[in-house]
C-alpha cells in the first residue's frame, strides 16, 4: 500500500492548541431526554407507520359515522344482513364488496334495494349500517384501550415498583393483598357492581381497575427484584441517590420493555373484557356497541354472514399491530442503552 | 418492523378474510336426500345419536325441576298416563280410569304387565310413595306445587297449617295393588295430562330405600319402568339409553340404543351434525339462516309466550291508553319473522295457539281471536291522549332485559321501534343477569320487562291464574275484580264447558286492559337427519318422546 | 429457608381465610336464590326451601357453620346436581381440565421459548418478524376464535381430528392447540424482549471475551438471566390453565371444571362458589410461593426470602 511508503516526520505531530477551559465541553448538541426519545422514535419507520395508522383510525372513528348516509341505530327489518357493497369496488367481484353474499345471490337485488343505496360494510341482523357501527364501536374500544393502559401504568407499575424495591415486610404485605385480590372471584364483584352502578364508562373503568393491573404489578416487581441487586444500582446508591431517584431514574426505565409488552396484552384483554361486561349489563348502553362486542357477536355467524365478524376484526387487528409497532418503537426509544 | 413488512401483514389479514368468506360458502348446500329404503322396512341398526345442552341435574322424580331431567324421565320412567304422538294423554302404567261425577275423584286401573326393570311389578303403592315423597317438606322439592290439585297437597307444604308435613293425609290411596284412587281439591279437567308429568311418576319404595342417599345418582342406582333404561351415565359427558326389555309395551319401541352427549356450544353441535356424528340438534337464532334452506331444517311451535310486563306502579304505565299505545306501537311480525326467524309467531294474546281446545274441539285462540294489531298511527294518537292525561311531554321508560344474545337484539329492536313511533318516548335498556332480573321483577323495581312463561300443564289456567290480584307472579300490580272472580269461580267449576268459557272471558278482560304487551309465541328450530322418524314433541312436562322413534333409510 | 417456608405456609392459611370470608359475604349479597326453578316459585316457596338449607340464618352464622364443616374437609353439596358433593364435582372435573392445561402449557412454553429465543438471536430477521406477528395476533384474537376456526377447518372440513369430546389422545390435540396460542404469544414476546436485553449486557461480552463458546453463553447465561418475567407470568398462567377454560371446554365438549367458575356464580350455587374459589386460591397462592423461590434459583442475587433489602 502507498501508505507505508509515506515518510513520517516529526513535524507531523504537533500538539493541538487547546483551551483548558473547554476540557469538559461536550460537542454534541445537548438534548433533553425526551427530545432524544422523539429523535429516536422518528427514525423508527415501523413505529411511525403504527402511529400514522392509529391516527387514521382515530380520525375514522370520529369522521366515519358522519360520512355514511345511514344512522348508527337506523334499523330496517327489510334490509337485514346485507353483504358489503362499495361503489367502484363493486365491479371487482373477488373483493367481496359487490353486494353478493357467500351463496352467490345478489342480496341487494333480492331485497329490492335502490341502485344508489350502498352499505359499505353491509348491514347487521337488525338492518343497521355496519360501517357506522364499527367506527362508533372503535371510539369506545379506543377509550377502553386508553383506560386499560392508564390503569396498568399508574397502578400496576407503581404498586409493583414499591413492592419490589422495598422488599421485606412491605413486599410481604403487598403481595398477600395481591393474592387476596386474585382469589376473590371477579364475577361476583362485577355482578354486585351491576346492582350498584348505572351501566357506563365509569362502571367499566372500575371493573378494569379492580384487577386489570395485577399482572403488570407482578411483572414489574419481579424485574425490580432482579435489577436492584445489580451493580449499577449499588453504584448509584453509593453515590447517594435517594430511593425515589433510584426507582424513577434507574429501576423503572429498565423495566420499560416488559411494561410495554404487558400493555400490548392487557389492551386487547380489556377490549374483550368490555364486550363481556356490556353483555352482562355493566358496559355501555345498547344500541351502542364496541368493537369487541361486534366481533364476539359477529363470530357466531361467521359462516353465514362473514362480513359481520371480518370488518371489525380487521380494524381490531390493525389497531393491535399499530399498538405493538409503537410499543416496540417506544421501548427502543426510551431505553438509554440504545442511544447511538 | 419495516414499512413493507407491515403492509404485508395487512395483506395477510385481508387475504385471510377473503379465504374465510370463500370457505364459508361451500357447505351451504350440503344435505342428504330423504331415505331411499322401502317404506315399512326398518334399518337393522336402530341407534339414535343426540346431544343435550346440560348434564342431567336430578333423576329422583320427586325432586326434579328442569327440562333436561324431565326429558330423560319421560323416556325411562312412566306415569299413569303419558303424552302420545298427538300430544294427548295415552295409557301408561294405567290401562284405564274412571272419574266421579263431580270430577274430584279419579280411580285408575293399573296394567298388570307394567314392571320395573328389576322385574318387580309397578303397583299402586309405588305411586302413593312417590307422591307423598314429592309433597313432603323434608324432600324440599322445587316442583312440589305441581301436586296442588291433589287433595291437601298445598296444606301439607304450608308451614303453620294443621296438616303441615302430614303426608299420609295426601289425597292418594292404593285400593289394591292395581287400583289407585286419587281425590282432588277441585275438579281438574287437565288432571289426566298431569299424571304424565315427572313429579307424578312412581318410585319403588323398597328399591329406593335400599339405595339410601345414593338413589338416582348413578345409572345403576335406579330402576326404570319406561320404554328405555339408562345403561350408562358419565357425568358431564353424556348418557346412553337402551331398550327396556321389561317394558309392558316393548313391541312398540323400535330403537335399541340412544346415545346422548352433553354439548353446550351451538357451533359444536352443528359441526357434529355435519360430520354425521349426531342425528338431530336444536338451532339457536344465530344458526338459523345457515340452515333455513336445508331440507333437514324444521320448525315447530312451542306453547311458551313472551310478553312485556307493563308495571302499573309506574304512573305513566298505569294509564291504559299508554299501555295500548305501547302494544300497538311496534311491529311484532318483523320481530318474529326477521329477527327471531325460528318458527316464533307474533303474539297478540296471552294463551298460546295450538295449546288447548275447548270441549267441542275448538282451539282457544280460534275462539278468542287476536287482541290489537300493529298500527303506528293509532298508537301515536293513543300515546298523545295518554300523555295529555298524565300531563307529561317526555317519558323515559326502562326496559328490563335478559342478558343473552337474542334478547339483546330484541331489546334494541323494541327501543328503536317504540322511540320511532311514539314521539317523546325514550327507552333505556337495562340488561341483567337472570337471577337479578327475577328479583327486580319480584320487587316490581322496573317499568317494562321482557318476560316469558311456559306452561306447567295443558290448560289455559296455567297462564291465567297467575295474574289475579296479589298473586306473586302478577309482578306488574295488575288488578281487576271481574278477572279475579272469573278465575276463582273457574277453579271450582265442575262443568268443563262453563269453565272454559270463564277462562276465555278472563283472557278477554286481561287483554282488553292491555295488562301486558304480548310479543311472540316461541318456536323451536332444529335440524334432523332424514332417516330419523317419529320423535314426538310435547307441550308440557318431558318435552320429547323417543318411544315411537325409529331409523329408516340410513346408509 | 425452612423457617421462611413455615412462615409462608402460615401466611397462606391466613390469606386463604381472608379470601374465604370476603367471598362468602360478597356472594351472599348476590340477588336471588340457588334454586333451579326460581322463576316459577313464589316467595313463600323460596322461603321454605331456604329454611331447609339453612339459608335464612344470619350470614355470619352461616359462615361459622361453613368454616366448621370446611375444617373437617366437607365442602357441602352443590345445588345444581342432586346429591353430588362439591368435592366430587371438583375431583371429576379437574382431571380433564388439568390434563388439557398441562399439555397446553408444555407445548406453549416450549414453542414460546424457542420462538422468543430465535427471534432475539435473529433480531430483525424474517424469523423475528414471523414470531412477533404470531404473538401480536395471538394476543389480539380471543381463544374462542381460534378454537372455532380449528374445529371447523381441521375437524369438519379436513376431518383430520375429532370435532369434539374427550375420548382419547387425539381428542386432546385441537383444544390444547387452541389453549396454547395465548401462552405461546406471551412467552415468545417476553422472552424475546428479555433476551435482547440480556444479550446486550456487559457480562455477555465478558463471557465471550473469556473464550466461552457462543452456544454456551446463550444457554448458560443469556436464557437463564432472561427467565424472570417468564417465571412471573407462568405462575398464575399455570393455575389459570389447569383449572380449565370455560370457552375451550364448552367448544370441545370437555367435561372439565372450567365452566363451574362462572356457572356457579350465575346460578348462586353457594357451596360450589366457595369450593371453586378456595381450590383456585390455594393453587394460586402456592404458585406465588413457587415463583418467589424460583426467582432465587434463577438469580441467586434475588432474595425474596431474605427479609430486609440492603
Amino acid at each position: 500500500m502507498s501508505m507505508t511508503e509515506k515518510k513520517l516526520t516529526d513535524d507531523m505531530f504537533q500538539p493541538a492548541a487547546m483551551d483548558p477551559g473547554k476540557h469538559e465541553e461536550i460537542t454534541k448538541p445537548s438534548l433533553t431526554y425526551w427530545q432524544d426519545v422523539w429523535r429516536r422514535l422518528k427514525k423508527n419507520k415501523a413505529a411511525i407507520t403504527g402511529l400514522v395508522a392509529i391516527i387514521l383510525i382515530v380520525i375514522m372513528a370520529f369522521v366515519g359515522p358522519a360520512i355514511s348516509s345511514h344512522g348508527f341505530d337506523q334499523q330496517d327489518v327489510r334490509r337485514t344482513n346485507l353483504p358489503p357493497k362499495i361503489p367502484g369496488l363493486e365491479k371487482v367481484h373477488f373483493l367481496g364488496m359487490d353486494g353478493v353474499d357467500i351463496r352467490g345471490n345478489d342480496q341487494y337485488k333480492l331485497k329490492n334495494i335502490p341502485k344508489d343505496q350502498y352499505y359499505w360494510f353491509g348491514t347487521d341482523s337488525l338492518g343497521r349500517d355496519q360501517w357506522t357501527r364499527i367506527w362508533k364501536g372503535t371510539q369506545i374500544s379506543l377509550l377502553i384501550a386508553f383506560l386499560a393502559a392508564a390503569g396498568d401504568l399508574i397502578i400496576g407499575v407503581t404498586y409493583g415498583g414499591i413492592s419490589g424495591f422495598f422488599g421485606g415486610k412491605v413486599d410481604n404485605i403487598m403481595q398477600r393483598f395481591v393474592e387476596i385480590l386474585y382469589g376473590i372471584p371477579n364475577l361476583v364483584i362485577i355482578i354486585l357492581f351491576i346492582l350498584i352502578f348505572e351501566p357506563g364508562i365509569l362502571s367499566i373503568t372500575l371493573a378494569i381497575v379492580i384487577t386489570g393491573w395485577i399482572g403488570m404489578s407482578r411483572l414489574v416487581r419481579g424485574q425490580i427484584l432482579k435489577l436492584k441487586g445489580q451493580e449499577f444500582i449499588l453504584a448509584s446508591r453509593t453515590l447517594g441517590a435517594s430511593n425515589g431517584r433510584l426507582i424513577m431514574k434507574h429501576l423503572v426505565p429498565n423495566t420499560l420493555g416488559i411494561v410495554i409488552i404487558s400493555m400490548t396484552f392487557s389492551i386487547p384483554g380489556a377490549i374483550f373484557f368490555e364486550a363481556f361486561l356490556s353483555f352482562i349489563g355493566l358496559g355501555i348502553q345498547p344500541p351502542t356497541a364496541s368493537l369487541g362486542a361486534l366481533i364476539s357477536d359477529g363470530f357466531k355467524q361467521l359462516r353465514i354472514y362473514p362480513h359481520l365478524a371480518i370488518y371489525p376484526s380487521v380494524v381490531m387487528c390493525i389497531l393491535m399491530v399499530s399498538f405493538n409497532l409503537i410499543g416496540d418503537g417506544l421501548r427502543d426509544a426510551l431505553d438509554p442503552k440504545m442511544r447511538k | 418492523m419495516s414499512k413493507s413488512k407491515w403492509s404485508l401483514l395487512l395483506t395477510l389479514v385481508l387475504a385471510l378474510s377473503v379465504f374465510l368468506t370463500a370457505c364459508g360458502g361451500k357447505d351451504s348446500g350440503s344435505s342428504q336426500s330423504s331415505g331411499g329404503g322401502d317404506k315399512g322396512k326398518l334399518d337393522d341398526k336402530q341407534v339414535l345419536n343426540l346431544v343435550d345442552t346440560e348434564e342431567i341435574p336430578v333423576m329422583d322424580s320427586a325432586k326434579a325441576s328442569d327440562a333436561v331431567s324431565f326429558r330423560v324421565m319421560n323416556n325411562v320412567f312412566e306415569g299413569l298416563y303419558r303424552f302420545g304422538p298427538k300430544d294427548e294423554p295415552v295409557p301408561g302404567v294405567a290401562k284405564s280410569h274412571e272419574v266421579s261425577k263431580d270430577g274430584t275423584v279419579y280411580t285408575f286401573h293399573l296394567n298388570e304387565k307394567a314392571k320395573w326393570s328389576n322385574g318387580d311389578p309397578v303397583t299402586a303403592k309405588d305411586f302413593v310413595y312417590a307422591w307423598r315423597k314429592a309433597v313432603d317438606p323434608k324432600t324440599a322439592s322445587e316442583y312440589a306445587y305441581i301436586m296442588a290439585p291433589v287433595k291437601n297437597a298445598t296444606a301439607i307444604q304450608t308451614k303453620g297449617d294443621a296438616l303441615y308435613g302430614k303426608v299420609d293425609k295426601l289425597g292418594v290411596e292404593a285400593v289394591d295393588d292395581h287400583t289407585l284412587k286419587v281425590t282432588l281439591e277441585t275438579p281438574t279437567p287437565y288432571f289426566l295430562g298431569l299424571t304424565a308429568f315427572g313429579t307424578y311418576m312412581p318410585q319403588n319404595e323398597k328399591y329406593v330405600k335400599s339405595q339410601g342417599d345414593k338413589y338416582g345418582l348413578e345409572a345403576d342406582k335406579m330402576i326404570y319402568n319406561g320404554p328405555f333404561v339408562l345403561s350408562s351415565w358419565k357425568h358431564n359427558e353424556g348418557w346412553q339409553y337402551k331398550k327396556n326389555d321389561q317394558y309392558w309395551d316393548k313391541d312398540a319401541v323400535k330403537l335399541q340404543e340412544i346415545n346422548v352427549k352433553v354439548v353446550k356450544d351451538q357451533a359444536t353441535a352443528t359441526n357434529l351434525y355435519e360430520t354425521n356424528q349426531i342425528d338431530r340438534t336444536a338451532l339457536q337464532a344465530d344458526f338459523i339462516d345457515q340452515y333455513k334452506d336445508n331440507p333437514d331444517f324444521h320448525k315447530i311451535a312451542d306453547p311458551s309466550v313472551f310478553f312485556l310486563r307493563l308495571n302499573e306502579k309506574n304512573p305513566v304505565l298505569k294509564n291504559a291508553d299508554i299501555r295500548k299505545a305501547i302494544d300497538m306501537g311496534w311491529d311484532k311480525k318483523g320481530l318474529a319473522d326477521v329477527i327471531l326467524n325460528d318458527g316464533s309467531t307474533p303474539a297478540y294474546y296471552l294463551v298460546p295457539k295450538d295449546f288447548t281446545k275447548n270441549p267441542d274441539g275448538e282451539d282457544f285462540r280460534k275462539i278468542n281471536g287476536d287482541f290489537g294489531k300493529f298500527d303506528a298511527a293509532k298508537a301515536k294518537a293513543l300515546w298523545e291522549k295518554g300523555l295529555k292525561a298524565t300531563g307529561k311531554k317526555n317519558v323515559e321508560i326502562e326496559l328490563l332485559n335478559y342478558d343473552n344474545d337474542n334478547s339483546k337484539k330484541v331489546g334494541e329492536y323494541l327501543k328503536n321501534q317504540l322511540e320511532k313511533n311514539l314521539p317523546g318516548l325514550k327507552i333505556k335498556i337495562k340488561a341483567q343477569p337472570f337471577k337479578q332480573k327475577l328479583v327486580l321483577e319480584q320487587k316490581m323495581d322496573y317499568d317494562m320487562s321482557f318476560a316469558g312463561w311456559g306452561p306447567d300443564y295443558k290448560d289455559p289456567m296455567t297462564f291465567l291464574d297467575m295474574f289475579t290480584t296479589g298473586n306473586s307472579h302478577n309482578e306488574m300490580n295488575y288488578s281487576n275484580k271481574k278477572y279475579d272472580k272469573l278465575i276463582k269461580d273457574a277453579l271450582k267449576e265442575a262443568d268443563v264447558k262453563k269453565r272454559y268459557q270463564m277462562l276465555l272471558d278472563a283472557e278477554k278482560i286481561f287483554m282488553e286492559e292491555q295488562a301486558i304487551s304480548p310479543m311472540y309465541q316461541k318456536g323451536i328450530a332444529y335440524i334432523q337427519k332424514p332417516y330419523v322418524h317419529d320423535i314426538y314433541h310435547h307441550a308440557v312436562g318431558g318435552d320429547y318422546s323417543y318411544k315411537w322413534a325409529y331409523i329408516q333409510g340410513k346408509k | 429457608m425452612s423457617r421462611y417456608l413455615v412462615k409462608r405456609v402460615i401466611y397462606m392459611l391466613i390469606t386463604l381465610f381472608i379470601i374465604a370470608a370476603f367471598t362468602f359475604f360478597l356472594m351472599k349479597l348476590l340477588p336471588g336464590s340457588p334454586f333451579r326453578n326460581q322463576d316459577k316459585l313464589t316467595p313463600q316457596q323460596v322461603h321454605a326451601l331456604n329454611e331447609k338449607y339453612g339459608l335464612n340464618d344470619p350470614v355470619p352464622v352461616q359462615f361459622v357453620h361453613y368454616m366448621g364443616k370446611l375444617v373437617q374437609g366437607d365442602l357441602g353439596l352443590t345445588f345444581q346436581f342432586d346429591g353430588r358433593t362439591v368435592t366430587s364435582m371438583i375431583k371429576d372435573g379437574i382431571g380433564p381440565s388439568a390434563t388439557l392445561g398441562v399439555e397446553a402449557i408444555i407445548f406453549g412454553v416450549i414453542v414460546g421459548l424457542i420462538l422468543g429465543v430465535a427471534a432475539a438471536l435473529k433480531h430483525n430477521s424474517a424469523i423475528d418478524y414471523g414470531a412477533m406477528v404470531f404473538a401480536v395476533f395471538g394476543a389480539a384474537i380471543p381463544s374462542f376464535v381460534f378454537a372455532g376456526l380449528l374445529q371447523y377447518y381441521i375437524g369438519v372440513k379436513l376431518e383430520w381430528l375429532p370435532v369434539a369430546f374427550w375420548e382419547g389422545p387425539k381428542y386432546h390435540v385441537l383444544p390444547a392447540l387452541a389453549l396454547s396460542v395465548g401462552i405461546i404469544a406471551q412467552i415468545a414476546r417476553f422472552m424475546r424482549n428479555e433476551m435482547l436485553d440480556t444479550l446486550g449486557q456487559d457480562y455477555m461480552i465478558t463471557a465471550r471475551a473469556k473464550g466461552i463458546s457462543k452456544g454456551r453463553t446463550i444457554f448458560v447465561h443469556a436464557i437463564r438471566n432472561s427467565l424472570i418475567p417468564i417465571i412471573t407470568i407462568l405462575g398464575p398462567m399455570v393455575v389459570n390453565v389447569i383449572t380449565g377454560s370455560l370457552v375451550i371446554e364448552n367448544i370441545f365438549a370437555i367435561p372439565g371444571i372450567g365452566e363451574q367458575f362462572v356457572k356457579s356464580i350465575n346460578v348462586n350455587d353457594y357451596p360450589m362458589i366457595m369450593g371453586t374459589t378456595l381450590f383456585y386460591s390455594a393453587l394460586l397462592i402456592f404458585s406465588m410461593l413457587i415463583v418467589d423461590i424460583l426467582y432465587g434459583v434463577v438469580d441467586p442475587r434475588i432474595r425474596v426470602a431474605g427479609g430486609k433489602s440492603k
